[in-house]
């Protein structure tokens, strides 16, 4: 197959020709699909925005607080049937006690909640900048499913760290057990 | 651009010599964008490095000197230390907000030496909060850093072109 005479350059293969030929189509497809990433840069971008930090702490907010309020209401009850005085020092500790813990919890978890947005954000720039100095013809061809699943692992690990930090709530009843046994089995002074 | 590669009949098989012959602008190798557009086989390898090259300095170097500034100056550390001091406020001060609201539902009646009292301790928990988590937040953000640092593509910044 090889035309080197006289020194001249050996001219290309037909197999060598017809990738040249399957590349430049390959670099056409992804161009095509340079959408694609442009699609993924825009979600991460989303992640970054006040908005989603403010949704994610929102949603903490409320779990934590609602979390509180049942300990509160248990608390109550369970005072009420001790025939504790709302206004006795056993009583106003207790729930010295829960307020304490309530607001660790719930202004942690808070952060927690933004913080793990942000740790989705940063991490979806760096799928970003991967796709970008991955190889970039080929490895857009495979952009979709790339894009596809960096976001779903974005959004998977915002929210279950966001999940276990408002499981956190679950201190709350620690605390309130522990301090209601206490206080319910002192003696009455 | 250059010599016509496949003059020679026994190339004929593939085609690419009508192409060559009809002196059309259409070249045997070009791509859409016309970043890549000759006849030779070779040539095109070449330019399709270039392309790629071109490519990756327009659409990706400048995400990436961003995102590179961001994850080696302080910025997201002290984010994440504001976020965490306004969280523990926020949290704390409507968390005892809600303890005044339950306490007057309940009919507590406190003096105003256990109203005090319970001011300081609050006031006290919270700084202790506030530190705490400002500290943890601190941690962890330069853990995260590092992580992004030490996983990120940057080192290989190969471009395009494979």
């Amino acid at each position: 197959m090889c035309s080197n005479v006289g020194g001249s350059k050996p001219e290309m293969t037909e197999a060598e020709k017809e990738s040249a030929k399957v590349a430049v189509e390959q670099y056409d497809i992804a161009r095509d699909l340079d959408f694609v990433k442009e699609a993924y840069e825009s979600q991460v971008d989303a992640l970054g925005s006040s908005g989603y930090r403010n949704y994610a702490r929102g949603k903490a907010n409320i779990a934590g607080m609602s979390s509180l309020e049942d300990a509160a209401k248990t608390t109550k009850v369970r005072q009420q049937q001790k025939g504790i005085d709302p206004s006795s020092g056993a009583s106003t500790s207790e729930f010295n006690e829960l307020t304490g813990t309530g607001a660790e919890v719930v202004g942690r978890g808070m952060g927690e909640a933004e913080f793990s947005i942000d740790s989705a954000y940063l991490g979806g720039r760096a799928n970003r900048v991967a796709m970008a100095t991955g190889e970039a013809t080929k490895a857009q061809i495979g952009l979709g499913d790339i894009a596809d699943r960096a976001v779903a692992d974005a959004n998977q690990d915002a929210f279950s760290d966001f999940n276990s930090s408002a499981s956190n709530a679950s201190a709350l009843g620690t605390a309130v057990g522990m301090g209601a046994s206490y206080y319910l089995n002192k003696p009455e002074g | 651009m250059g010599t016509p590669v496949f003059t020679n009949p026994s190339a004929n098989r593939t085609g690419y010599q009508n192409n060559n012959s009809s002196q059309s602008s259409e070249k045997t190798y070009q791509s859409e964008d016309e970043k890549i557009s000759t006849n030779s086989a070779e040539d095109a390898l070449a330019q399709l490095i270039r392309a790629d090259w071109d490519n990756f300095k327009e659409d990706d170097l400048e995400y990436i000197m961003d995102y590179a500034k961001d994850i080696t100056n302080e910025t997201y550390v002290d984010r994440a230390v504001g976020q965490a001091k306004r969280n523990v406020n926020l949290g704390a001060n409507s968390v005892y907000a809600g303890q005044k609201k339950r306490a007057s539902g309940m009919g507590v009646d406190l003096s105003s030496a256990q109203i005090n009292d319970r001011q300081k301790d609050f006031k006290r928990a919270k700084a202790v909060s506030l530190a705490g988590a400002a500290s943890d937040a601190r941690d962890s953000a330069i853990d995260r850093r590092n992580k992004l640092i030490a996983g990120s593509n940057i080192s290989s910044l190969s471009g395009g072109g494979s």
